[in-house]
């Protein structure tokens, strides 16, 4: 029997390397497998070797084959991975990328069995050290995927990740572990002391690598397919390792919000119901327990039912751990103070405006100093309380009616001019606006966004708990500030003014106010205590002035421009801080007060963006507007009203927004250096923002006008946007037109503004036209003649349809193949609803009074006549204007004569008589049987009529002998017979 | 018949033919042979049922096999699944992901609603055949399905519901 087997695996193994169709091959190497590993696997060590020759195989095929046999022999015998090891790696690097992604998948079983196989194995020696070690590498080339250009790719090197975060990590008893899953390898089966597993090492890995993952989802270029993949993913791991529930749903709260913006309509709605089913399946999972709310409130947005909701909720009883709400109120009670404090201060300095920008700063670093200080020390967050829940937390008791208000209304600046698809997709009204747990959804929607966006309470506590756990307790004992949330903005802010400040007696009555608008908690005192230390340091050697080196007018200059710089960058922390506005006052202060290089620099910043920073420039204006009044005259009560200063921002202004660069232009160059994936991503978001710019925009315009060389799709496909609802606008017809003439001759390039171009320019572009591909043709006559446009939008075209199909016609053949324009007239005809009877009258009509008469036109005539029988009285009349015309000088038309009267008879019997004697010999000569009709015809005649027809002609009729062929005569026989009948 | 390896299941509970009434359609549980329905419903009234064409179908089912399979009985792995109601690919994605998972292969589900009733399925099924050879025409599917899939929709105007699962 064993015998049998290895002599049929032989046989097998020989056919499948001798050429031969791949599939066939395939088959063969797939019955070996077979053989060895479900019939007789005592076999795989005499065959493993000749089996793995193949995986250097021309065909993907074979060699993935093989790889499913690695991966079928590794399952039966993990022993083997240490003699396969070197196939696999030569595998991974294989040029093809199915072999490739096949391999990952295999790889992702194969790593698993690894672990478990050496967790088990006593004896390590040096071969299974450097099969680890190679193993090793290939998981870091895989997890590299998770950057490759292959959507394919990238897809499985997520699951190789779930894996990974799977294996290296450990069950806990809540965790739900799929049958086929149970007796896979997890962190609980590794013995401490392993030679070469070391638990801790890899404990740490499962968790960078679910890291990794979490990150990778929410990241912002994913493509819809990855997206699913890796939602999969760590819905998967939630699942079967409970401790990343948290995590998890935060990241599909996060997710939720933040779709990746390259996503079409149709993924979005894909994607969401993937995260709805992921949501549903966790709902269900016992330690979502406590994220319940959460969890229902984001299944309830997109679009669950009650019923589906109370459906996948756990049957556990309520084991109530609300640790989270409480430690929640704890902090929401000191929150909301800390923020009207802040307020307040602004409010009031700002009536003062002169000073407000060092005033502002200062307090605002003490703020930041007493939200640390009053948070981190005091309240020790649970370990599974994460930097959303904080946020969420922090921010709770912050939306109030009047700030939820003014978030609305700053960001309705920012608003998007088009509602983008994903929100119109999902938007649903608000249904119990204001109530407590609308508030604490809205907390966590904006505590997700911030905490994606790398701000907040909660992030910046968790990046100071990770980076210096330690430092923490030292820097609030020196009284230090330490950088959070607030202070990241201000920091940036502090340099610029600090001087000034120290020069000023201002700092005294500024935190003067400051203690007096604030309760006296315990952060206030310490912010307190802070200030004079610092101070005191400073007082001791008091000297200021012998201290401090008077500063070189160029370093001054180059700090304080420096700081300029800081301030504008410094947009989004401000903006995030919610001291926008500060900053705001602080710039237009500055750039009034201080001399022309701050001026252009603040002008280059907000025309960079003027869109954006239009704001700026109008607070710039009203600054100077009122300085030129004089109501800030403290500096000098004497002063007159002077507007020259007013006057020369506001012409400046002005003349900058005139001349402002033009974006799109800079898109074009843009799109000429990137590589072709990048090129379809534009020309795919192209659409909205050219359609609403539409074709009157100057910008556009100007764009098409200055076409860089290789953005010719790009501007294509921005006419073609812009012609595809409206008919094109008489300056883009210009633009393009002339585009074309001077710089790109792809007759393309017309297509879309063709209906924009007059009836002799198209006439003069149509050879090149129908030359283009049959589509693009079947595009060009659509246009032309106004088909699949609607009603509102279809217009006039330039040219008739019966025009467009005379011009068809009168194409020279040197111009363009007959072929080709033959084709041409071919889709025209087959128009029938626009090219009617009626119409091709007259297109032939006007045809035949051309001389020469095109070459086509006979054919367009037998074709009228067999889409229309009923013109065929129509078509003598023409035919008759032939035999006028001498149409037999001409040897096409004369030839589609002929077979007319062919098609015909009898109708054109008639017509034959009036032929000149030669002329219908060669007719008889060409198409015989129109004599024995023409006889027939002539028999059927009265003899009145019969004597009308000129005796040469008859002659010609009945003189069968002389110039026609043999084989014709036989057929002619009968015609005696018929004369004698008749007589 | 166009070079596809095709199988067709059903997802439901039962077989439902259209009968006499909407309210009265014709149910069958899923191992009842095309042959008995065939003959079933000639009895009932064969002038109704050929002519709404559910016999022909019947017919043809009959010659192509023994009777209806239900998706979530069927352990065949495939590379695209092709639903033609969004129900059904509900039904269809929330089967995959309870399933065993072993071989971590990917698995395309998409879904292009198609109208029950004999024209609308002919003309869904002109159009499925015409994106399954686009898609057996790539070389790496998986790479390019995201474009097939944009540009198919952009020119049936059609939306596209697509997911991936893994066996």
């Amino acid at each position: 029997m064993s015998e049998n087997i290895q002599e049929t695996i032989v046989e097998l193994i020989n056919q499948a390397s001798l050429y031969g169709k791949d599939s066939v091959r395939v088959q063969h190497l797939r019955h070996v497998q077979e053989l060895i590993l479900r019939k007789d696997p005592s076999l795989l060590d005499n065959f493993l070797e000749e089996v793995l020759g193949f995986q250097t195989d021309k065909s993907p095929e074979v060699r993935k084959t093989i790889i499913s046999f690695i991966e079928e022999a590794c399952q039966h015998d993990p022993e083997v991975i240490v003699k396969v090891i070197d196939s696999l790696r030569l595998l991974l690097y294989d040029d093809n990328v199915l072999v490739q992604k096949r391999l990952i998948v295999s790889m992702i079983t194969i790593y698993r069995l690894t672990l478990k196989w050496l967790s088990k194995s006593r004896l390590v020696d040096e071969n299974v050290r450097s099969m680890w070690e190679s193993m090793v590498n290939m998981k870091i080339h895989i997890i590299a995927m998770l950057d490759s250009d292959n959507d394919g790719l990238r897809t499985v090197a997520i699951k190789f990740i779930e894996m990974l975060a799977l294996v290296l990590s450990r069950r806990t008893s809540d965790s739900i572990i799929p049958t086929s899953n149970e007796q896979d390898f997890s962190l609980n089966l590794l013995q401490d002391d392993h030679r070469i597993l070391r638990r801790n090492k890899l404990e740490q890995e499962g968790k960078d690598v679910m890291e990794k993952l979490l990150e990778f989802t929410l990241s912002q270029h994913l493509s819809s397919v990855n997206l699913i993949a890796a939602m999969g993913a760590i819905a998967n791991i939630a699942r079967q390792r409970p401790d990343y529930m948290s995590r998890v749903v935060q990241t599909f709260e996060a997710l939720q919000v933040n779709l990746p913006p390259t996503l079409v309509d149709s993924q979005v709605s894909s994607v969401r119901k993937i995260i709805k089913l992921k949501l549903l399946s966790l709902l269900k999972h016992p330690a979502s327990f406590d994220f319940q709310p959460q969890i229902t409130t984001l299944l309830t947005d997109l679009g669950a039912t009650q019923a589906e909701v109370l459906k996948h909720l756990p049957k556990v009883p309520a084991e109530s751990k609300r640790k989270i709400t409480l430690s929640n109120s704890e902090i929401n009670t000191k929150k909301p103070k800390m923020t009207i404090d802040d307020t307040s201060i602004f409010d009031k300095d700002d009536s003062n405006s002169s000073i407000s920008g060092k005033g502002i700063s200062t307090s605002g670093t003490h703020g930041s100093t007493m939200s640390s200080t009053s948070t981190s020390p005091s309240s020790p967050y649970p370990q599974h309380q994460t930097a959303i829940d904080i946020t969420a937390a922090d921010l709770v008791g912050k939306l109030s009616i009047g700030n939820v208000v003014d978030l609305v209304l700053v960001s309705m600046f920012l608003l998007p001019e088009k509602m983008p698809a994903s929100f119109q997709a999902t938007y649903t009204p608000i249904a119990a606006a204001g109530t407590p747990a609308q508030i604490e959804h809205l907390a966590r929607l904006l505590g997700a966004q911030l905490t994606a966006a790398g701000y907040g309470k909660g992030y910046e506590l968790m990046k100071s708990q990770q980076q210096a756990k330690p430092k923490i307790d030292d820097d609030i004992d020196e009284g230090k500030p330490i950088a959070s949330i607030a202070g990241i903005g201000r920091d940036d802010l502090f340099p610029s003014s600090s001087a000034d400040v120290e020069g000023k007696p201002m700092l005294p009555s500024t935190s003067g106010n400051e203690l007096s608008d604030m309760p006296s908690t315990s952060a206030g005192i310490t912010t307190m205590s802070t200030i004079p230390s610092v101070q005191q340091k400073k007082m001791k050697p008091f000297k200021l002035a012998d201290a401090i080196k008077p500063i070189e007018y160029d370093e001054m200059q180059r700090m304080s421009t420096d700081s300029f710089y800081r301030i504008l960058h410094a947009e989004d922390v401000c903006e995030t801080a919610g001291v926008g506005h500060v900053r705001k006052k602080t710039m237009t202060s500055l750039v009034c007060l201080s001399e022309r290089s701050f001026r252009d620099i603040y002008e280059d910043y907000i025309f960079a963006d003027v869109r954006k920073r239009h704001d700026l420039a109008f607070a710039w204006l009203y600054q100077e507007f009122v300085y030129a009044n004089g109501y800030l005259s403290i500096l000098d009560p004497n002063k007159r009203k002077d507007f020259t200063k007013y006057d020369d921002t506001l012409c400046r202004l002005l003349e900058y927004l005139q001349e402002k660069p033009d974006q799109r232009d800079g898109l074009a160059t843009i799109y000429t250096a990137v590589n072709g994936d990048i090129k379809r991503v534009i020309l795919r978001v192209l659409e909205n923002p050219v359609r609403d710019m539409g074709m009157g925009s100057a910008e556009i315009l100007k764009l098409v006008e200055n076409c860089p060389k290789g953005a010719e799709t790009l501007i294509t496909r921005i006419i073609h946007i812009l012609t595809e609802k409206a008919p094109p606008s008489r300056e883009l017809v210009e633009k393009v037109r002339d585009l074309y003439h001077k710089r790109v001759s792809d007759v393309r390039f017309l297509i879309p503004v063709l209906t924009g171009l007059d009836k002799r320019e198209i006439i003069s572009v149509l050879p090149k036209l129908i030359k283009l591909s049959p589509p693009v043709v079947k595009e060009v006559f659509n246009r032309l003649l106004g088909l699949n446009s609607s009603p509102e939008t279809s217009h006039a075209s330039p040219i008739l349809s019966s025009e467009l199909l005379i011009a068809l016609h009168q194409i020279p053949s040197e111009e363009c193949e007959l072929k080709t324009t033959m084709n041409a007239t071919t889709l025209c005809l087959n128009e029938r609803s626009i090219y009617t009877h009626d119409v091709l009258a007259i297109v032939i009509q006007q045809l035949v009074d051309i001389s020469p008469i095109p070459v086509l036109f006979m054919r367009t005539v037998l074709q009228a006549l067999s889409f229309y029988p009923k013109m065929v009285g129509f078509v003598m009349n023409i035919l008759q204007r032939l035999i006028t015309k001498q149409a037999w000088k001409q040897a096409r038309i004369w030839e589609g004569f002929i077979k007319c009267c062919q098609k015909t008879r009898p109708h054109s019997f008639p017509l034959l008589l009036q032929l000149p004697p030669p002329q219908l010999k060669h007719v008889f000569q060409t198409a015989p049987e129109l004599r024995e009709g023409l006889m027939r015809h002539l028999h059927s005649m009265s003899i009145g009529q019969r004597s009308l027809i000129p005796s040469s002609i008859l002659t010609v009729i009945e003189d069968n002998s002389e110039n026609v062929a043999p084989e014709i005569r036989i057929q002619t026989v009968p015609i005696p017979s018929l004369t004698s009948h008749e007589q | 018949k166009r070079g596809l390896l095709v199988r067709s299941y059903g997802s439901g509970q039962q077989v439902k033919l259209p009968g006499p009434s909407l309210e009265k359609p014709n149910v069958y549980t899923f191992d009842t042979p095309y042959e008995f329905m065939y003959k079933d419903l000639y009895n009932k009234d064969a002038s109704l049922y050929t002519q709404n064409g559910v016999l022909h179908m019947l017919d043809r089912n009959r010659r192509i096999k023994e009777k209806p399979e239900r998706f979530q009985d069927s352990r065949e792995r495939f590379d695209v699944i092709f639903t033609v109601e969004e129900r059904i690919f509900d039904q269809v994605m929330e089967d995959l992901e309870n399933r065993d998972k072993r071989t971590n292969e990917i698995v395309h589900v998409i879904n292009i609603d198609v109208i029950d009733n004999p024209e609308d399925a002919t003309l869904g099924a002109f159009m499925l055949c015409e994106l399954g050879q686009k898609m057996e025409a790539t070389n790496d599917l998986d790479n390019a399905i995201d474009e097939i899939l944009t540009e198919f929709e952009s020119k049936t105007k059609r939306t596209i519901l697509h997911a991936v699962s893994f066996y």
